[in-house]
């Protein structure tokens, strides 16, 4: 009994995690669009970011958008 | 039961192995549509060096980069050495309009890929990504993002292919 709740429950895990799908750098024109900021003003907010990372002098862990090209 | 289990693991694993083409590997071939409406292949370009480059309107270094090409292509075009800018964009106009909005023309071979066919060939890690083969069509160097620093590299890169 306890093996097979294991099974299923191993199954029921590998249908969950077939649902997780990495987006391709070439699928990202979409993703790129300041409108993905979770944001009232993203494009205010971005250019915000923007000057905030040059003259920081540092970049990242701030949920940034970047080119949306997974270069960055 | 361990049986059960081991081929669930196989299978996720040959779901995620991805088989990217390596550096001194010969690069996948493909053909497109220039922006002239010409069928490219990239084995017509044998015996030049070539940079194939993936890039679209909505990635900001590659926007960055389109002036650095053409700079490439006017210092190495008279050379065997061709450029083959291919654009992923979903809508042709909008890469059109950003070709408009540089200050010189672009003179080198762009292939329009809207539906994003040949990128998966390279499985490339992002965008821009240049990918330089020597004159056999061997993949010699591969550039994931672009930054200024790495500008004198590409002419290096570019110097001794050609002297190959």
């Amino acid at each position: 009994m306890l093996r097979r709740l294991i099974l299923f429950g191993f199954i029921f895990l590998f249908l969950l995690l077939s649902g997780c799908a990495t987006v391709r750098p070439w699928h990202r024109e979409s993703l790129s669009d300041p409108i993905m900021i979770m944001d009232e003003n993203p494009i205010d907010s971005g250019i915000k970011q923007h000057y905030l990372d040059y003259r920081e002098g540092s970049v990242g862990a701030t949920g940034e958008q970047s080119g949306g090209c997974g270069c960055g | 039961m361990n049986r059960i289990f081991g081929i669930l693991l196989i299978f996720t694993l040959a779901v995620f192995a991805a088989d990217a083409p390596q550096i001194g590997q010969a690069a996948p071939l493909f053909q497109g549509t220039a922006l002239d409406g010409k069928k490219i292949e990239l084995s017509d370009f044998k015996g030049k060096v070539v940079l194939i480059d993936f890039w679209a309107s909505w990635c900001g270094p590659c926007r960055q980069e389109m002036p650095f090409l053409i700079e490439l292509y006017r210092r190495y075009g008279k050379s065997p050495f061709e450029i083959v800018a291919v654009n992923i964009d979903d809508k042709l106009e909008n890469a059109k309009r950003f070709m408009g909005q540089l200050p010189e023309e672009i003179s080198f071979t762009i292939v329009q890929d809207p539906k994003q066919q040949i990128p998966p060939k390279y499985e490339i890690k992002g965008m821009p990504s240049s990918i330089l083969l020597d004159k056999e069509g061997i993949i010699r160097f591969w550039h994931t993002g672009f930054k200024e620093s790495n500008k004198e590299d590409y002419v290096s890169e570019i110097d001794g292919l050609l002297k190959e």
